[in-house]
């Protein structure tokens, strides 16, 4: 076992009310990409937060190239060549890159002020190795999601990382900026880097790991290599139940009457004459690459972002003026940023529940708290989220059940179209198939829904039709009962016209 | 042909009209606007006087806000630094010691040092106060400041004994007041290179180097960008705010030694809503509350903003409490259409 260079033995970690970390044991390999997988709470992100010094065991060992060492602080893991790229990007928007990508050990000259002419070099020089053209000059927050997180990568390498944590990497990222990360970090493990990988996409786990290991409830269940495992084995190991790979909307509920229809929407460069129609009873699919307009169409759509022409009619009304105006049209909204946009995270449950209804539920103005928490309390059944008590914060639960949240909100102002962004992004195995089944439902009871997604399978097996949109076009509309991943793929990057 | 070359004229004036900075445009509005009003703002000897009251007040406060404002704190406790600092000047220089007063008869100088030395320990100890509960709890910095200026100036008041005190050393008044180069006109001597402004020039440059080219300003602007990617980082956020602080107390300290030397008196009212001076100065040169923003040449701009507009209202009579309004609006007025412009683009 010479070529371990990490092993964590026997680590336990408590938090008041829950055991995080139950004895669990993991190590890496030179070279290797060892994937981390587990639904939320399993305990993943905990265990790399104690290998990164932001939380210290309990009780437990970690062992880096066979001395046992602590690690006290993120300063002391990097010294050690332990980098982490978390799963919100943690680059500061108003500096630079290449004052990013140093961020804490800035070179200096002779005088102790930083060594700018170096700085820039330096950070060139990481960029150049990834083959990137971002200009280190370049205020992060002039970047795009993908290009920020190569700046993650490039931050992390600048330490010499011979250890590389990357906690849901691709979440953000499209289909072609996958693949590009992945180049990147087969490059990595030829350049001697070892790395942690965190996913919940089952159907990256084997293109770029070598060995998979399963935490369930802070425990480990299992490690397996990459080329044996199958899927459906690691899916039951995740959750101990079996999860369909078939299509999750079998039978198509759209009616003729349209609820939301688009026309000839353009907003700068972004969005370019767009046209699309939405029936009640219908699930249609967004599909495309990050940076296409997806997001963006969705904001103009509800009133966030202004149109520079076009026209927006939801139920034959027109909208897309203000997202008050949309949430009057009975529009929901369902963000794929939902810490940002979605939740009131320091409020309870049954607040953020009511409050797109306010008015409605309570027309004096004067809550009645008493009648809040029982519509609460309903829709926590109906929706199964997982609160004993509505009263309980946000910010406790889980992704899942978060989105839950928001989905009631829009459920109780009555909605009759729904554009959910990204809806199970960053949510686990179980919780995506009971919002994926929560979907289907609302749109056979004659809700007309938009989804956006950068998750192929989920656009395959939810959508009636396929929108797919590249560089501010919608270049193509498809059935969603007869089209292929690699068909909607061919559209997205421009291989089909 | 030619109304076509018109339109092109007027858009490519508009762009840029909207690329210059408001406070540059506002700037202007607010000397053009005073010389209308008054034949007595637009004087060499008025421009001097500005300048010398922008050097022994908003100017070195707005640089502390700044700071403050940067690391996504406030700094409501510059004004009663001010005071206090002020007063102990005030007090080391007059007070009946037998030690001190050995040291008045022997060497004067080294009792205006010592004066200053310990109005600048004041400063430090309060800006360590105020950093040191920031640095070790969660409490805002809005509310220990807030305290902490009822301290400062309540402070001034106890070692002043509830009056002010008068300073009748003129070497010491020659640091807020004096100037090494005079000029006359109209036979009066006017001082052009003022003492007030050779410190604050020196602070502003030193500062914005500090901003731009060390690791201390960096941490500032990454702190007020992103809190939680500076600690991840390995950023010392705790230690930097409580340096950043420790900088306010020392800064405010200088402010209130300058601006007793130039009232020739130490005051406890003195300090009062300068810290919102200050805060308004850094605030129009471009700070956002939310951190990470501005530098401090935009604050020094913003600062002899404000300056101008108090001495024009001045000068045209207008009550204190009316300029406390005035400058309030001039303020949102300022930063709503700096949000409105940076929206449009």
């Amino acid at each position: 076992m010479s070529d371990t260079i990490l092993s964590l033995e026997n680590i336990t970690k408590a938090f008041p009310g829950v055991v995080a970390l139950d004895d669990v044991s993991f190590d890496l390999k030179k070279n290797e990409v060892h994937v981390l997988i587990g639904e939320n709470g399993a305990g993943k992100s905990t265990l790399m937060k104690v290998l990164t010094g932001v939380y210290q065991p309990d009780d437990g060992k970690i062992i880096l190239h066979g001395e046992e060492v602590k690690i006290s602080n993120t300063k002391q893991a990097q010294e050690r060549g332990i980098a982490i790229i978390f799963q919100e990007f943690n680059l500061v928007p108003n500096l630079t890159v290449a004052q990013n990508i140093f961020l804490g050990r800035e070179p200096r000259n002779k005088f102790g002020l930083i060594d700018m002419r170096k700085l820039i070099k330096e950070s060139k020089r990481l960029l150049d190795f990834l083959h990137s053209d971002i200009d280190p000059n370049a205020k992060v927050s002039s970047l795009g999601v993908a290009h920020q997180q190569l700046v993650e990568v490039v931050k992390a390498l600048s330490v010499n990382a011979e250890i590389l944590v990357m906690d849901e990497p691709t979440a953000a990222l499209s289909e072609h900026e996958i693949e590009t990360l992945f180049s990147i970090i087969k490059s990595l493990q030829e350049n001697g880097v070892s790395i942690i990988y965190i996913s919940h996409r089952m159907q990256e786990l084997k293109e770029v790991g070598d060995r998979i290991t399963v935490l369930r409830d802070g425990q480990t269940i299992g490690t397996r290599a990459a080329e044996e495992a199958e899927l459906d084995e690691l899916i039951r190991m995740m959750v101990g139940r079996e999860i369909s790979k078939v299509r999750i909307r079998e039978k198509n509920t759209a009616t003729e009457k349209v609820v939301l229809e688009v026309k000839n929407v353009s907003h700068g460069d972004i969005l370019r004459n767009i046209n699309l129609k939405v029936h009640e009873g219908e699930i249609v699919g967004l599909a495309g690459l990050v940076g296409s307009g997806r997001t963006e169409l969705a904001q103009v759509i509800y009133g966030i972002s202004k149109k520079d022409s076009g026209e927006i009619l939801i139920s034959g009304q027109r909208a897309g003026v203000s997202p008050i105006k949309s949430i009057k049209r009975k529009m929901g909204f369902l963000s794929e940023d939902r810490k940002r946009y979605g939740l009131s995270s320091d409020l309870p449950v049954k607040v953020n529940i009511t409050h797109a209804s306010l008015k409605q539920l309570f027309p004096s103005g004067i809550v009645n708290e008493k009648k809040e928490h029982t519509i609460a309390m309903d829709y926590r059944d109906q929706l199964r989220i997982a609160t004993p008590d509505v009263t309980r914060n946000v910010v406790a639960l889980s992704g899942g059940n978060q989105q839950k949240v928001i989905l009631a909100k829009w459920l109780c102002t009555n909605s009759r179209f729904i554009i959910f962004d990204e809806p199970t992004r960053g949510i686990d195995v179980g919780a995506k198939e009971e919002i994926h089944n929560m979907i289907n439902e609302l749109a056979s009871q004659g809700v007309g829904i938009l989804m956006i997604s950068s998750d192929l399978p989920e656009i395959m097996t939810m959508s009636d039709r396929v929108y797919v949109m590249r560089d501010g076009h919608i270049v193509k509309e498809l059935d969603g009962y007869t089209t292929s991943q690699e068909e909607v793929i061919a559209y997205a990057v421009g291989g089909r016209e | 042909m030619i109304e076509a070359q018109n339109a092109n004229k007027k858009t490519s004036y508009r762009e840029v009209i909207s690329k210059l900075p408001i406070t540059i445009i506002l700037w202007v509005v607010i000397l053009v606007l005073f010389s209308l009003l008054t034949d007595k703002f637009m004087t060499v000897s008025n421009m001097m006087n500005i300048i010398v009251q922008v050097s022994s007040g908003v100017g070195i406060v707005a640089l502390a806000s700044f700071l403050a404002i940067c690391s996504t704190g406030v700094d409501l406790s510059l004004g009663g630094t001010v005071a206090a600092a002020g007063m102990v000047a005030g007090k080391v220089l007059i007070w009946d010691l037998p030690v001190l007063n050995a040291i008045r008869d022997s060497n004067p100088v080294l009792l205006i040092i010592i004066a200053i030395v310990a109005a600048l320990i004041m400063g430090l100890i309060i800006g360590a106060i105020n950093g040191l509960i920031l640095s070790k709890t969660k409490i805002p910095a809005f509310i220990i400041t807030l305290a902490m200026m009822r301290v400062g100036e309540t402070l001034a008041r106890v070692i002043g004994s509830g009056t002010s005190i008068r300073v009748k050393d003129d070497m010491f008044k020659f640091i807020g007041g004096g100037s090494l180069l005079n000029v006359t006109i109209n036979e009066r001597s006017i001082g052009i290179l003022p003492i007030s402004m050779l410190i604050l020039i020196p602070l502003y440059i030193i500062f914005q180097i500090l901003m731009k080219h060390t690791r201390f300003g960096t941490y500032i602007y990454a702190i007020g960008g992103n809190n939680e990617a500076a600690v991840l980082s390995g950023i010392n956020v705790d230690r930097t705010r409580f340096l950043v602080f420790l900088i306010n107390g020392f800064l405010a300290a200088i402010a209130g030694v300058v601006l007793a030397s130039r009232l020739a008196s130490s005051i406890a009212s003195t300090g009062l809503g300068m810290e919102f001076d200050g805060i308004a100065a850094a605030v129009v040169g471009g700070a956002a509350l939310e951190g990470g923003k501005s530098t401090p040449l935009h604050t020094l701009v913003g600062a002899f903003m404000i300056g101008a507009l108090r001495n024009g209202l001045n000068l045209i009579g207008m009550q204190n409490s009316i300029q406390m309004i005035t400058i309030g609006l001039v303020m949102a007025a300022i930063v709503a259409i700096d949000a409105l412009r940076s929206e449009e683009k």
